[in-house]
């Protein structure tokens, strides 16, 4: 098997959260992540799948450098990432995006479709004309398959599939290597999840993205993964390749996962 | 970050800049040739036919003439607008002889016509001018050539003159033309024609009054003061401070406490006061089962304390008012009779009524029945209502329960009106007029009345049907003297107090003289040192 | 969009229409009456029944009723019992000074309000944020009344900066059109630093709610983890978000504005509106009362009606979907 690049490295990582109210009285920690390591390779689709609570938003907040861990240490791209956001963060946040679970929520309510992708590109090139700008966006819209009149769109005039469209897209103009997908199609009925999917998958290969999908539907991980992790109370149970899906199908908490997927 | 800081500071040091502005940019125009006086409220209105307040009466007589200038002893008179005048042998026509000189601020000259019209104008039902009583009797005006007038009587009496006195002179030429509803909305009643000392120079509701020397004014050597501003704060503490701090030059109507308590505060303010035509007193209705009886009430009378309330709530600044006529005017008996503080004799009193405390709570009773009353006041007199608790204090001394009642003004004077009470605290200003037939008549206990104890003794109603239409003072004085001694006998009230006026103003004023009934009885003569 | 308006006007409409006609009733069925308001223990002869007929108080209840409609709706507004004069000139008189007030109050509000929110949620825990925390807490719970009170004192008597009463100085007339403007600003700033104190606080507790819970949603999380920079999240994405509820917060609060006003006029001696409806509640002045009623309820009817449109205006979601 040929070795791929390491993307993404987490070595034993830990985070903890302090309750925030009667911090004093009855301070009882909670362990969101506990050691977690994991490792995602350049290209690859890794499914991260755990109930609701099991850390999984921690994991992908962490990643995205919203918060610290407080024990272990995370790499990407080969380097730590506290280093990363402390010397280059604008690069980092050009190669990593995410998209989240509400696609309306997530767009600024009080912004056009237009604004919404502009302003990554104001991150980015420091000097576009307007009608250059405008090409991109276009191109970026058209490549997340929606029409060029949707630009002056409220995200409250878009379905939820077009809205993660449009998150997609916005995603993707600042040309990352890394996307972070934290259960993008769990607001989605059945077709538009399958459009979302298909897409994320087709740009993957295209692009050559990198992907950490988080998702509790045993259907899509067995769709798309490369790689799987289970977290499970702040546990990350079990990695799996997917070449090695028998043994996974008899791994004992992935079954037992599944079962409250299935009834969630 | 270096940019953000910069910005603020910009935007601070002109926010400094800004407020430095304000602050620094006072007046730079010299004001100390104006007088500013505070008062607490406005007037109801400028025109004098118009006002019912005591404020805008004052501010009348300082914009227009009257024909005679009332004196301070309310009995003689000095020429103003009539040079001179004479009485008919059988004292039922006045004749007025009319300056010549005089002018309404437009240059036209005031004439008998104006008295005339200003006669008509003030018995118009349809005006409701506050005054018009005091013209019951006059039965007409004539005009006998521009500058000379006669007032016809129906009767003699001793008041004829200060009856024919009441109410300025006012404009026929500009008012003759006007229904009683348009007078209302005139011109004249904003901004009117006058031919006082003063005239009108501006008004801001509720904010100024700006009077300034009349040019045309028939004594040129007067007003002394040209500027006047009367500066309306309803707020009397507020309004102390401001003087306090020179904003005003000067206040009447100071609590006396203010004095006892902080006249250091005051640089540059002295304190003067004056007796004033005000007095107070509690009302028992007769119509009450309870104050029927003389030896009741006189018990109430003993049992209080008037000179503590005297000492205690006036500091000094007025005195214990012995009967209904306030010692200020000519027919007050100074030899009557007084009834001293005597809470022993008022309680033998009340046991000669068959008052007794048999349950041992402190209250008397009689037949299962507690002696108890309510002593009731208007809202907004601290005096009154300081006094009303001491009172109720005293009284307590001699077992008898007082409940206190405090009542919007509107609301006291509609319960007043309708008798609705078992005692009243109320202070009035006394009539310059020595008339009592309105305030202890029988007929008077009604609504339209002012006997507000329901009084009612036979010899008292013959002598005020008698007293008011005398010609003769000395006559008049006997049976006002005899009216007071049957008054204090019977005590139908209780006179509490007479308060003095003080008045706080600036050292640098000088002239001042005050009448009992005005603060600014020679306003013109008033000068800066 | 323009139905909702309608509908809210109508029902404006019918508001104020039942405010004046329960102002009347109660006025009327309250104890006092203007006669005895306007009786002045100076006079030994009182009028009552004379100044009441010639109010036409005499008349049956209903019939003063009717009476008052029928002049409405002809425009005549009546006259003043107290001060005989027109009413319609005494509103003139007093609306723009309590305008002009309310208005500088509702100005200061909004900008300092915000500003203060802003830079509390920007800089979450400082000191500043913590004792801007304090402050408005403090503030939020006093009486308007007793900070005007305090400020008299402290400004005005202590200090000698600031005049304590009434619109203008006496001699406003003679000054320049510069010194006129500062005369009035000078005049302006105790009122309405004791007025917009509180609103400010207010305002800037809400602004902050608002925000931290604008900050939590999960566009700005997502703004966060594009990489974008506090500042731009916070002005860009937070803050026109916070408009809308400013707006709404704004109409809503105009009524109690309008209320704390009257308060303020009287302790400031300020001629505006509010002080009349309590002089002219003292002195029973129906015409006075009732028109002061009614032009404050419109007033109030049409600050909320403006405040729904421009939320309206601000929010994309209203304006397209009501």
């Amino acid at each position: 098997m040929k070795k791929r690049k390491e993307v993404v490295r987490f070595t034993n990582v830990t985070k903890i959260f302090l309750p925030k109210s009667l911090a004093i009285l009855r301070a009882k920690p909670i362990t969101a992540l506990d050691r977690v390591t994991l490792s995602l390779y350049e290209n690859q689709v890794y499914a991260l799948v755990g109930s609701s609570g099991s850390g999984k938003s921690t994991l992908c907040r962490l990643l995205l450098g919203l918060i610290g861990p407080d024990g272990g240490g995370i790499e990407v791209f080969g380097q730590s990432l506290a280093e990363v956001l402390k010397q280059n963060e604008r690069w980092y946040r050009k190669q990593c995006q995410a998209i989240f679970q509400d696609p309306t929520a997530s767009l600024s309510p009080r912004m056009k479709v237009r604004e919404l992708l502009e302003e990554p590109l104001m991150l980015t090139e420091e000097k576009l004309e307007l009608r250059e700008k405008e090409e991109i966006i276009v191109a970026f819209l058209q490549r997340v398959g929606l029409p060029e009149n949707f630009l002056d769109r409220y995200p409250h005039q878009l379905s939820g599939g077009e809205a993660q469209r449009v998150c997609i897209a916005r995603a993707l103009i600042r040309l990352p290597k890394l996307l972070i997908c934290d259960e993008p199609t769990s607001k989605l009925d059945s077709t538009r999840e399958q459009e979302i999917v298909d897409l994320i998958l087709e740009l993957k290969n295209s692009i050559g993205l990198t992907v950490l999908f988080i998702t509790h539907k045993i259907s899509l991980v067995r769709q798309m993964a490369d790689a799987i992790g289970i977290l499970s109370k702040g546990k990350l149970i079990t990695v799996a390749m997917k070449d090695l899906e028998s043994s996974l199908s008899s791994d004992h908490a992935f079954s037992n996962l599944s079962g409250q997927a299935v009834a969630c | 970050m270096t940019i953000n800081a910069r910005r603020n500071m910009l935007y601070w040091s002109l926010i400094g800049l800004a407020a430095f502005t304000i602050f620094s940019c006072g007046a730079r125009i010299d004001k100390s040739h104006i007088l500013v006086i505070g008062i607490t409220g406005d007037t109801d209105s400028i025109n004098p036919i118009l006002t019912r307040s005591l404020f805008g009466n004052e501010l009348s007589q300082m914009l227009f003439l009257n024909l005679m200038e009332e004196q301070p002893d309310f009995i003689t008179f000095e020429p103003e607008l009539a040079k001179s005048w004479e009485v008919s042998p059988d004292r039922k026509a006045y004749t007025f002889h009319l300056r010549t000189d005089v002018y309404w601020t437009d240059s036209t000259k005031v004439t008998a016509d104006d008295v005339l019209f200003t006669f008509q104008l003030q018995k118009n039902k349809d005006i409701g001018w506050s005054g018009s009583s005091s013209k019951d009797h006059i039965a007409d005006v004539r005009k006998r050539d521009d500058s000379t007038v006669v007032f016809i009587f129906d009767r003699v009496y001793l008041d004829q003159l200060m009856d024919i006195n009441e109410g300025v002179i006012l404009p026929a030429h500009i008012l003759n033309h006007l229904a009683p509803e348009e007078i209302k909305s005139a011109p004249f009643s904003l901004m009117p024609v006058t031919d006082g000392p003063y005239r009108l120079k501006s008004w801001m509701p509720n904010q100024y009054i700006e009077l300034e020397a009349n040019d045309l004014f028939y004594d040129a050597s007067l007003p002394n003061i040209k500027s006047i501003v009367f500066k309306i704060v309803p707020d009397k503490y507020q309004l102390l401070n401001q003087l306090k701090t020179g904003e005003v030059h000067f206040v009447e109507g100071v609590p006396a406490k203010e004095i006892s308590s902080g006249e250091d505060d005051y640089s540059g303010i002295v304190f003067q006061h004056f007796p004033y035509l005000q007095y107070v007193q509690i009302f028992w209705n007769m119509k009450k089962p309870l104050f029927q009886d003389v030896r009741i009430r006189k018990a109430m009378t003993l049992a209080i304390d008037r000179q503590a309330l005297v000492n205690f709530l006036l500091t000094g600044y007025g005195k214990v008012c012995r009967g209904p006529i306030h010692p200020q005017l000519w027919a007050y008996n100074p030899n009557l009779e007084d009834v001293p503080y005597n809470p022993e004799k008022a309680k033998m009193l009340l046991k000669e009524c068959g008052f007794q405390d048999n349950d041992q709570d402190g209250f008397l009773e009689k037949d299962g029945q507690e002696i108890s009353f309510t002593l009731m006041t208007n809202i907004g007199s601290e005096t009154k209502e300081d006094a009303q608790v001491m009172i109720q204090e005293m009284l307590k001394k001699i077992g008898v329960r007082v409940v206190i009642q405090r009542f919007e003004w509107s609301v006291f004077v509609d319960r007043v009106v309708a008798r609705d009470f078992d005692a009243v605290l109320m202070s009035m200003m006394s009539a310059t007029k020595v008339d009592l037939f309105p305030a202890w008549h029988s007929s008077m206990s009604g609504p339209e009345g002012f006997n507000l104890s329901c009084y009612a003794n036979a010899e008292v109603d013959r002598l005020l049907e008698t007293a008011r239409a005398l010609a003769d003072q000395d006559e008049a004085k006997n049976l006002w003297y005899h009216f007071q001694d049957i008054i204090s006998r019977d005590v139908p009230g209780t006179f509490l107090w007479v308060p003095e006026r003080v008045v706080g103003l600036d050292k640098r004023i000088k002239n001042v003289r005050f009448s009992p009934a005005s603060a600014y009885f020679n306003l013109p003569e008033w000068s800066f040192e | 969009m323009l139905n909702y308006f309608i509908k809210k006007l109508l029902s404006g409409i019918l508001l104020v229409i039942g405010v004046s006609v329960v102002t009347f009733y109660i006025l009327r069925l309250g104890p006092g009456n203007p006669a005895a308001a306007a009786f002045d223990p100076n006079s030994t002869r009182h009028d009552v029944s004379q100044v009441n007929h010639l109010y036409g108080l005499d008349k049956p209840l209903l019939a003063q009723f009717g009476e008052w409609m029928k002049n409405i709706f002809r425009g005549h507004w009546g006259y003043s019992y107290a001060s005989h004069r027109k009413v319609a000139e005494i509103i003139r008189e007093t609306l723009p000074n309590t305008l002009i007030l309310t208005a500088s109050v509702l100005f200061v509000q909004v900008v300092f309000g915000t500003w203060l929110g802003l830079v509390q949620v920007s800089k979450t825990n400082s000191l500043f944020d913590k004792s801007i925390n304090w402050l408005t807490l403090a503030l939020y719970g006093l009486p308007v009344f007793w900070l005007a009170l305090v400020f008299i004192l402290i400004f005005s008597h202590k200090l000698g900066w600031l005049p304590s009463s009434q619109i203008v100085s006496f001699y406003y007339k003679d000054l320049s059109w510069l010194g006129r403007i500062m005369d009035r600003l000078r005049h302006l700033a105790l009122p309405l630093l004791s007025m917009s104190l509180v609103s400010i606080a207010v305002m800037a507790r809400y602004v902050k709610a608002s925000l931290k819970e604008i900050m939590q949603q999960d566009f700005i999380v997502a703004a966060r983890a594009r990489g974008l920079s506090e500042r731009r999240i916070l002005y860009k994405h937070a803050l026109r978000n916070v408009l809308i509820p400013v707006a709404t917060l704004t109409g809503q609060y105009f009524p109690a504005l309008v209320g704390s006003s009257v308060v303020i006029e009287l302790v400031y001696s300020w001629p505006g509106m509010g002080r009349l409806i309590v002089l002219s509640t003292f002195a029973r002045d129906y015409p006075v009362i009732i028109a002061c009623t009614f032009v404050m309820s419109v007033f109030v009817v049409m600050g909320n009606l403006f405040a729904d449109f421009l939320v309206a205006c601000i929010d994309p979601r209203i304006r397209l979907e009501a």
